[in-house]
Parts: C-alpha cells; sequence; structure tokens
C-alpha cells in the first residue's frame, strides 16, 4: 500500500476539520457569563476594593514568610552569640606569698602547685617551709592557749626582726 | 472579517469591555466543541466554556501577547478539562464515562451532515484518546506544533510524527469504511 503524500494527508485534514463544524452557542449563554463575571470579580480588584483583604492577605504573607525568612537569618554566620573572651590571670610572684602565721584550718585544702612551678627550687623552699610552719603550727595546738599564745607572739617578733 | 484575537485581549486590557464580548463570540463555538468531543453534555461543555472565559477574564492583565492567543485559551480550556476530570473523579477514557456515547450521539446530532462526516467522526472516535486530544489541537482547533507540545507536554518532534501517523491511518480506515458503503 502506497503512503499518501503530504498534500493528501493536508486535504483529509481539512475534511476532518469540515466534519467537526463549530456548534452554535445557547442563547443565554453571554448573560449567564456575564452574570457569573459580575459576580466574581478578579482577585485583583477585591484587594482593591477592600483594606480587610488588602490586611489579611499581607498577615497570611508575612505569616506564610516569616518563618522560612526566620530559619534562614538563624543560619546565617556572624548572627551567632559573641564567644567569651577567655583571659589569664598571671601567676603570683613567688616572693610575694609569704607565711601567715595563724591558725591551721584542718578542713583547708591544700593545691597541688601548678606544672610550671614543679621544679622550682625556690617554690619548692616555700612548700618546705610552709608544710614545716605546718606542722609546727599543729604541734603547738596541742598545748594549752595561753602557752600557744605566747609561743606565736615570740615567733612573730622574732620573724619581724629577720625581715 | 474577525480581527486577531491577540488585538482584541490587548484592546480588553485597555479597558474595551467590548472587547471582551467579541473574544467570546469569536471563542465560544470553538470551546464547546472542544469540550463535546472530549465527551461531556451539552450544558457541561457550556459551562466549561464559562470557566475558560472567566479564568481569561480574570488573567488577561497577565497575558504578554508574544504568543498566539488561541493557544493560551486552549492550554486553559485543556487546564480546566483536566480540572473537570479530577473533580468528577473520571479518567479521560472515554469507557469510565457512563453518558460518553450518549453525548457524543447528542453533539453529532447538533449538525446534520453527510455521510462522509459521519464516517469522519466515526473514524476520530475510534482513535486513542491521546490521539483524539492531539489532533483535537494540532488539526480541528489548528494550533501550532509547538503551542501543542507545550499544552500536552510533549517534545514537538513527537506531536509531528503523531499526527503524521495518526493521519495516515485514520485515512486509510476512512477509505476502507467509505469502500463499505
Amino acid at each position: 500500500m502506497n503512503n499518501p503524500s503530504d498534500s493528501q494527508l493536508d486535504d483529509f485534514a481539512q475534511l476532518l476539520q469540515q466534519a467537526h463544524p463549530e456548534p452554535p452557542m445557547s442563547d443565554d449563554f453571554d448573560q449567564q457569563l456575564f452574570a457569573k463575571l459580575e459576580s466574581s470579580p478578579p482577585l485583583r480588584n477585591v484587594f482593591q476594593q477592600s483594606r480587610f483583604m488588602r490586611v489579611a492577605a499581607s498577615l497570611l504573607l508575612i505569616s506564610v514568610l516569616g518563618v522560612p525568612a526566620a530559619a534562614f537569618m538563624g543560619i546565617l554566620p556572624g548572627t551567632s552569640p559573641k564567644p567569651p573572651v577567655l583571659l589569664f590571670m598571671p601567676a603570683p610572684n613567688i616572693d610575694d606569698i609569704g607565711i601567715e602565721l595563724s591558725a591551721v584550718d584542718p578542713e583547708v585544702v591544700v593545691i597541688p602547685p601548678v606544672d610550671e612551678y614543679i621544679n622550682d627550687p625556690s617554690y619548692q623552699q616555700k612548700v618546705t617551709a610552709i608544710s614545716q610552719h605546718n606542722s609546727f603550727r599543729l604541734l603547738i595546738q596541742l598545748l594549752p592557749d595561753e602557752i600557744e599564745a605566747c609561743i606565736l607572739d615570740f615567733i612573730s617578733k622574732m620573724n619581724k626582726l629577720l625581715r | 472579517m474577525t480581527k486577531p484575537s491577540e488585538d482584541l485581549l490587548t484592546r480588553f486590557n485597555q479597558g474595551d469591555a467590548a472587547a471582551f464580548a467579541e473574544l467570546v463570540e469569536l471563542f465560544g463555538p470553538r470551546l464547546k466543541g472542544f469540550f463535546l468531543r472530549k465527551g461531556v453534555q451539552v450544558s457541561t461543555a457550556e459551562d466549561l466554556s464559562q470557566h475558560v472565559f472567566i479564568r481569561l477574564y480574570n488573567s488577561a492583565s497577565r497575558y504578554q501577547a508574544r504568543g498566539r492567543f488561541d493557544s493560551f485559551c486552549f492550554q486553559v480550556a485543556h487546564n480546566i478539562f483536566l480540572d473537570h476530570c479530577r473533580s468528577k473523579k473520571v479518567t479521560l477514557h472515554g469507557d469510565d464515562i457512563p453518558e460518553q456515547s450518549d453525548e457524543r450521539a447528542q453533539a453529532s446530532e447538533q449538525v446534520e451532515a453527510s455521510d462522509r462526516d459521519q464516517i469522519l467522526r466515526k473514524v476520530l472516535a475510534e482513535q486513542d484518546d491521546e490521539t483524539q486530544q492531539l489532533l483535537e489541537l494540532a488539526v480541528l482547533q489548528k494550533l501550532a506544533y509547538a503551542d501543542v507540545a507545550t499544552i500536552l507536554d510533549i517534545p514537538v518532534g513527537t506531536v509531528k510524527s503523531r499526527v503524521y501517523y495518526a493521519l495516515r491511518r485514520m485515512r486509510g480506515q476512512f477509505k476502507k469504511y467509505e469502500q463499505d458503503l
């Protein structure tokens, strides 16, 4: 069977068009249509005429867009709170550490020396002196109060003289 | 001679209300025929046509005159028919619409036709739904292939080839029916 030429197919297409004429509209089609158009004005007109609709639409828009906008702002760099500033207190001078001739409090927790002073001879001497002093104080605490006061007074005076 | 539909819409956008009435007069019968051939009742076809015009009326300001207005119009009509099918929970297949055969008969009865025209309608009605949609837009409504491709969301080349093979096949069927008469 021979294939039809393009012109033959065009002729057949025209026959198809002729076989499907446009049906007439009903008499009241236009009236119904324009009545519907009047009863359903375009959305644009509704917004132009009604302030309430504009406000409602604005609120809706803000609430819809607000959530993703807030989420987006939250992930932006630079908006996170400032990190705390870290400061280093300078270590006290060894010479400033004095021997306080006060009563020994057994509940005082002795903090071990920081690493930088572990191998410092002068620091170790101070530690040894404090340790000996504490031992001495524990010893004299066993004595009556009057004798303890006399000894402490004597040591304090001697300490002032030595300085 | 009618004025180009694009000019009518431009005039309507410029505030000429009469231009829209001319558009209704120009496209009303085409849209009604479009919907009737989809297999709906006459009243439904006019109702859907009115939906198209209402949508065109509301979106006229957004229409850009770069493309052909009739393509835009039938794009809207196509979408409205799909919405109609979804709302009625029917498919595009004619067998799933109970009153389809009666409606098509009603549409056919509206215009007295010769035997040849009846055969041509029969041949078209025997095609599958995709082919009928394609021929409706490309042949009966004479839309450009590119516009048909856009409406049906298929490549232009596919439109060309499908139209060609559909017309060739239908022409053969038409000749056969004619010989049988």
